[in-house]
C-alpha cells in the first residue's frame, strides 16, 4: 500500500498531465463522432455575444465590398423577377399550378465568426432556432454555395462549410451534366475536388460546376465553382477536377439559410426500406 | 509573480489571442497563436501541477473561441509537461527551476530566444498534429508547423525586443 502511494506521489505531475490529455481528446473525439460538444461550441451565449460585438466593429471595415456583392446579387435577382420577362399569353385558361409552389424559402444571416485557415473549418451565423434554422440546412452566399447546418442553438447556428474535410456535396457540370462528389482536401481555402468523373466526359477549364439536388441540401443550379484543373486518378478510368470555389471564405457576410420544405418527405421516402 | 498579476496577465493573452491575433491571416494559412508567450514566461517557481492545469485552462479558453473542441488544451497540456525539461536542457542547472522569474538580464536574451523558439516549435507541431488527427499528410503538416511557428515567433521576438531595456519579467 505504501509503495503504490509512493508511486503515486511520485507520478503525480505525470498522472495530472494525463487527466488534462484525456479530458482534452475526449473533447475532440466527442466533436469529431457527434456534430459537436455542445458546452463547447460557438454556439454558446458568451462567446457568440463577444464573437457578435467584435464582428459589429470588423463589418464596418468590409462594408463596401459587401454593398458591392450584395448589388451584384440583386441585379441579378431582378433579372430573374416576372417584370423582366415577356408575358406571352397562349389564350388558355388560368390554371391553379400545384406542382410549381414554392419549394425553397430562404433566410438571410450574417457570418459572425469563422475559420477558413485550419484544417476542421466552421462558420457561425447570426441566426438559430428561433429563426426556423434547424440542422442539415444548406447554407449559401452571394457568390454560391457555403455549407451545411450542423448544430443550432436559440440564436445562433455553426455551419460545416464546404472547406471542411467532413463534409462531401454533389456537384454538377452545367454544360455537360455529369456529377460527382465534391470535397476538400485541406490545403487552399479556394480549391475543393470532384472525383470520380468519367474518362471520356469532354471538361475544360472554366466549365461550371453548379449544386445538385441529389445532395438533398441545396436546390438545383447554385454556383459551386469553375474547373481549374484535372487530373487521372490511380484507376486510371477516371477524372479528378480541382474546382476553384465561386464563394471567397476570408470576406464572407451575408448569407441565405435555404429551407426545403419538402426534405421531410422527401427524407421519410428514402430511408424506407 | 502574485497571483492577482497571473489573472490579469492570463485574461489580457487571452482577449489579445482571440480579437486580435486570430484575424490575423496571411496567404491563407499563417495564424499567429502568441498567447503561448503567457505559458512560456510563466515563472519556473510555480509547481508543476499548477503549471500544467494553468495551460489547460488557457488552452480550452482558446478553444472555445476558435470552436475547435479541446485541440489547443491538449497542445498546451502537452507543451506545458514538456517545458520543465527543455528549460533544463537549455540551462543545464537544476537550481533554475527554483527562479523567481525568468528575467531577461539574468539569462540571456539569445537564451530566451532560442527558449522561446523551441516552445512555439513544440506547441505548434502538437497543434496541427491534433487538428488533423493523422500523420497522413506529415509534409502538409511540417510546412504548416514551420510557417505558422515562424510567424508566430516573429511576434514574440518584437515583444521581447520591445521589452529588451526594461529587462522585465514577464
Amino acid at each position: 500500500m505504501r509503495i503504490i502511494l509512493l508511486i503515486l506521489k511520485r507520478a503525480r505531475i505525470f498522472l495530472l498531465f494525463l487527466i488534462l490529455e484525456i479530458i482534452a481528446f475526449s473533447l475532440i473525439l466527442n466533436q469529431r463522432s457527434f456534430q459537436r460538444a455542445t458546452f463547447l461550441s460557438a454556439t454558446n451565449t458568451v462567446s457568440g455575444q463577444i464573437n457578435q460585438q467584435f464582428n459589429n466593429l470588423s463589418s464596418y471595415l468590409n462594408l463596401k465590398v459587401e454593398n458591392e456583392n450584395l448589388v451584384r446579387e440583386n441585379v441579378r435577382l431582378r433579372n430573374l423577377l416576372d417584370q423582366s420577362r415577356v408575358f406571352q399569353s397562349y389564350g388558355a385558361d388560368t390554371i391553379q399550378d400545384s406542382v410549381h409552389q414554392i419549394r425553397y424559402t430562404t433566410v438571410s444571416a450574417r457570418v459572425i465568426s469563422g475559420t477558413y485557415a485550419k484544417y476542421n473549418n466552421y462558420l457561425t451565423l447570426d441566426k438559430g432556432r428561433k429563426s426556423g434554422i434547424k440542422p442539415n440546412m444548406g447554407v449559401a452566399g452571394p457568390n454560391g454555395v457555403v455549407g451545411i447546418v450542423t448544430n443550432v442553438s436559440q440564436n445562433f447556428a455553426s455551419v460545416l462549410p464546404i472547406i471542411n474535410p467532413g463534409i462531401t456535396i454533389s456537384g454538377k457540370f452545367q454544360k455537360s451534366g455529369y456529377f460527382g462528389p465534391l470535397s476538400w482536401d485541406g490545403n487552399s481555402h479556394q480549391e475543393a475536388f470532384v472525383e470520380d468523373i468519367p474518362r471520356y466526359a469532354e471538361i475544360k477549364e472554366g466549365d461550371t460546376i453548379i449544386s445538385d439536388s441529389r445532395s438533398r441540401v441545396f436546390p438545383e443550379g447554385l454556383m459551386i465553382g469553375v474547373v481549374a484543373g484535372k487530373t487521372l486518378q490511380t484507376d486510371q478510368n477516371f477524372y479528378r477536377i480541382k474546382v476553384k470555389l465561386s464563394t471567397d471564405f476570408t470576406r464572407l457576410e451575408n448569407v441565405y439559410i435555404i429551407k426545403d420544405k419538402l426534405k421531410y418527405e422527401l427524407d421519410s421516402l428514402s430511408s424506407a426500406p | 509573480m502574485k497571483t492577482g498579476k497571473l489573472i490579469l496577465y492570463f485574461t489580457l493573452t487571452c482577449l489579445l489571442q482571440v480579437l486580435i491575433f486570430n484575424e490575423f491571416l496571411f496567404s491563407g494559412f499563417l495564424n499567429p497563436y502568441v498567447y503561448i508567450l503567457f505559458l512560456i514566461l510563466l515563472p519556473p517557481s510555480l509547481s508543476r501541477s499548477s503549471i500544467l492545469l494553468i495551460s489547460f485552462a488557457m488552452g480550452l479558453v482558446i478553444d472555445i473561441f476558435e470552436n475547435s473542441a479541446g485541440v489547443h488544451a491538449a497542445s498546451c497540456t502537452a507543451f506545458a509537461y514538456l517545458r520543465p525539461v527543455l528549460l533544463n536542457v537549455l540551462l543545464k542547472k537544476n537550481q533554475d527551476e527554483t527562479r523567481e522569474s525568468l528575467n531577461l538580464g539574468e539569462v540571456g536574451f539569445i537564451f530566451i530566444a532560442i527558449y522561446c523558439l523551441l516552445s512555439v516549435l513544440i506547441h505548434h507541431f502538437f497543434l496541427f498534429a491534433i487538428e488533423a488527427f493523422s500523420f497522413e499528410h506529415l509534409s502538409t503538416l511540417l510546412t504548416r508547423t514551420v510557417h505558422s511557428s515562424l510567424f508566430s515567433f516573429l511576434f514574440i521576438l518584437l515583444y521581447l525586443l520591445w521589452n529588451l531595456r526594461k529587462r522585465p519579467t514577464l
